[in-house]
């Protein structure tokens, strides 16, 4: 490639790699965004560190055997931050960022990427986790960046983004449809497992119901309006 | 606010969005029903030598008795075998029959999970890990478990079901994952008997030092 063409494309390149870090579905402020994308860069970095040490022979040995406590150690700090992902993570970068698309993926990825590895295409319980934290995340995401943009806590007076209600609105339904077939087939214990996540629930029920019902009195307020201003111009 | 129009649109886009979600989302296990008791079995003839008394000497019977890490002087017990399958193959295409049956109950194999090892009395080794399932992948709020080893025909087959990761993982019970195995292999069709070998490995929090015996022939 000519350095001419190399300096063409690249600033491109950046662009729209940085139009794309300052979605707001995304997040709020390119930095944190990008500083949580790096986070999931190192989740799987470890996650193929401990996925190859147990799969990967040298010289007829499984690498986990080289080392067994340092593979040991390494899958038991992995499952933490794995927790930490799937439970603490998103509701932290849904208050601080403020991106529903983001904080609704930030779960499903270490479980994505779980049973992609091992061909399982089950809706078990870490994905029942996943999806209830995720759409509790992105609701929280929608307020939180309403938050910001009205610049206090009364995240009301915001108007509302519609781009963003949506989305977050289709994530809910998708994760409460999934969670709903889970809840249906569990056998008793792992219901009783999953039952106190179900309280999240509460929270994309509460933010999107009252999201719609602003959304669609603003719709009507709107529409009167321009029917009372079409009275007042055309006198019928 | 977006013009009606434009918001209709992607009102219609995002329901599209919303079903597509729904039908790509995969479905939940079909997990055999965990209540009720399993029809006990006379243990099968194979097991014949090792009802009758305690199992006390892993080098005695094929049969392990505890399934081991490794530490700077040597290995440590970490866990009792609590299940002893005799499916009908030897080998490794014994331990593919018995995940094949894990994997349809929509357990995952090879999940993420600590190295273990288990005495191999002819070859005199610790061997690693042969075959191992468990529930989910990082059982992030509890799973149930099991690691086996197939040495001359037998499966030692540890299973117990593990602690929701607060961060990491705990046994909660040895007694659930037994059984589970007896529930899923009673369901299979697969001859069961429960509690059939005395392995003298009681083990807090619930093992009673028994094993049971699954067998792939009736």
């Amino acid at each position: 490639m000519s350095p001419g063409t190399d300096g063409r494309h690249s600033p491109g390149a950046a662009t729209s790699i940085g139009a794309a870090l300052e979605h707001p579905l995304v997040g709020r402020y390119r930095r944190r965004t990008a500083l949580t994308i790096a986070y999931l860069g190192g989740l799987v970095a470890m996650f193929a560190g401990s996925y190859l040490g147990a799969r990967v022979s040298v010289g007829g040995d499984v690498l986990d055997t080289v080392s067994t406590t340092g593979f040991d150690a390494l899958s038991m700090v992995f499952i933490a931050l794995v927790t930490l992902t799937l439970l603490v993570v998103p509701v932290c970068y849904a208050l601080w960022n403020g991106g529903p698309g983001l904080a609704a993926l930030l779960p499903l990825v270490p479980v994505a990427l779980g049973d992609l590895v091992v061909g399982s295409y089950v809706l078990d319980l870490d994905l029942a986790t996943g999806l209830t934290v995720g759409a509790s995340a992105a609701a929280l995401a929608l307020v939180a960046a309403d938050a910001r943009r009205a610049g206090s806590l009364r995240f009301w007076e915001a108007p509302i983004d519609d781009d963003g209600l949506l989305f977050v609105t289709a994530v809910s339904l998708v994760g409460a449809f999934g969670v709903a077939r889970f809840v249906a087939a569990a056998p008793a214990y792992v219901y009783e497992w999953y039952a106190p996540f179900g309280a999240l629930w509460l929270v994309p029920a509460v933010v999107v119901g009252s999201y719609w019902l602003r959304r669609l009195r603003s719709a009507w307020r709107s529409r009167s309006t321009a029917a009372a201003l079409t009275t007042r111009l055309t006198g019928r | 606010m977006s013009t009606r129009r434009d918001f209709l649109g992607k009102f219609g886009l995002a329901g599209v969005g919303t079903v597509v979600g729904a039908a790509l989302l995969p479905s939940p296990p079909d997990a055999t029903d965990s209540s009720g008791t399993v029809e006990a079995a006379e243990p099968p003839a194979e097991a014949g030598d090792w009802v009758d008394d305690p199992i006390t000497d892993e080098d005695e019977t094929p049969i392990g008795r505890y399934h081991y890490e490794p530490t700077l002087d040597g290995y440590r017990a970490t866990a009792p075998f609590n299940v002893v399958v005799l499916p009908a193959a030897e080998g490794e295409s014994g331990l593919e029959r018995i995940m094949s049956v894990l994997v349809d109950e929509g357990w995952v194999r090879n999940p993420e999970e600590y190295t273990r090892y288990a005495w191999d009395r002819t070859t005199e080794e610790y061997v690693r890990q042969e075959a191992t399932a468990a529930q989910t992948y990082y059982g992030i709020n509890g799973r149930r478990h099991v690691r086996c080893w197939s040495f001359e025909g037998v499966v030692s087959m540890q299973a117990h079901e593990d602690t929701p990761a607060r961060p990491t993982h705990g046994v909660t019970s040895y007694l659930r994952g037994r059984e589970t195995m007896e529930r899923i292999f009673a369901d299979e069709g697969w001859r069961v008997s429960p509690r059939a070998i005395d392995l003298r490995n009681e083990t807090e929090p619930d093992h009673d030092g028994l094993a049971t015996v699954i067998a792939e022939e009736p």
